[in-house]
């Protein structure tokens, strides 16, 4: 018998099985044969038995730490991405922060040119300026 | 069926098996007892269809819940315990079968041929379990296990499927395509026998 379900029975047409024949329920008890009497309590006693030492081995309510790291793992980066996300919407959606950034910038480049009197080119239009200003017989 | 427990369904609300698994996981006895009242009977009788030997079996049991025990911190308290604990107890009882080359213990039919019942009725006995021996044969390990929990046992397809963590229509069609098999099987030889 195939181990998969053949392509012309897609998975919906299988109908539940109901209660097999009692003769085919019969015949395959009289194979199989039924699970024998077990004495519950002995064997849950043997089981917990042999755990003993591992449960002994845990600090009782660790199970609230475990679950607070679990979530930690999940909320503490959701937490940052979501901060980081807010302040780049912050920045970018303030009124006037164009128009405030090339205050910025012009201000910026009127200062850096306030530092240039240096300029070799500047003085020497400055002198002929004022040559000409002073003496315009020349 | 011969042994009766509780059904995951039933004893473990959600949340109150999330609560028991937190606990366990935090070294509580009690709450473990719990976990094996709950789940033992189930975990026994797949353990003896897998291994048909009953100190096999219970040792298998045993060896699961530990196992179990081993592994509940990667275990997420909000999923149902049965499947993941069944599918551990499947796997091990695999194992355990290679390995061990487990002593095969001839079943126990509760229908034994009579003593005292008429040498041809025996005899007619004696030929259909041959018979569904046969047909039983052509299946697979798998195949023979999902037979044995849904149709001796009295586990639904769901069931059966989240203990061996196999789809739910993959169990239907198995079932289905064996009875099917049994079916045809003892009907020839009636038509034969009766002929």
């Amino acid at each position: 018998m195939p181990d998969h379900i053949p392509h012309a029975h897609r998975p919906d047409d299988i109908p539940e099985p109901g209660s097999p024949e009692p003769e085919l329920r019969a015949a395959l008890r009289a194979h199989y044969g039924d699970v024998p009497a077990v004495e519950w309590d002995a064997l849950e006693a043997r089981v917990a038995d042999a755990a003993r030492f591992r449960l002994a081995g845990r600090v009782p309510g660790s199970g609230w730490r475990r679950s607070a790291d679990r979530w930690g793992r999940v909320a503490i980066p959701a937490g940052l991405a979501a901060t980081l996300l807010l302040a780049a919407g912050l920045a970018f959606s303030t009124p006037g922060g164009d128009d405030e950034a090339l205050a910025v910038d012009e201000i910026v480049a009127v200062a850096a040119s306030d530092a240039l009197p240096l300029d070799p080119l500047t003085m020497i239009d400055q002198d002929a300026f004022l040559a000409a200003v002073l003496d315009p017989a020349e | 069926m011969t042994w009766s427990g509780s059904r995951s369904s039933d004893p473990s609300a959600p949340g109150a098996e999330s609560r028991l698994i937190e606990q366990v996981q935090g070294g509580d006895a009690g709450a473990f007892g719990e976990l094996v009242r709950r789940y033992q009977r189930r975990a026994f009788a797949i353990a003896w269809r897998l291994l048909r030997h009953r100190e096999d079996a219970e040792d298998l049991v045993q060896d699961s819940f530990t196992a179990a025990l081993d592994r509940i911190d990667s275990f997420d308290a909000a999923r149902p315990f049965g499947p993941w604990f069944f599918r551990i107890l499947v796997n091990r009882g695999h194992n355990a079968r290679d390995a061990r080359r487990v002593r095969q213990t001839e079943p126990i039919p509760d229908e034994l041929p009579s003593a005292h019942g008429s040498p041809a009725r025996d005899a007619e006995r004696a030929e259909i379990a041959d018979r569904v021996a046969a047909a039983l044969a052509e299946l697979g390990d798998r195949q023979q296990l999902v037979v044995q929990l849904h149709e001796l046992d009295g586990f639904s397809t769901a069931e059966v499927a989240e203990m061996l963590d196999i789809a739910e229509p993959t169990v239907r069609w198995t079932l289905h395509a064996a009875r099917k098999r049994l079916r045809t099987d003892l009907a020839a030889w009636k038509e034969r026998h009766d002929a």
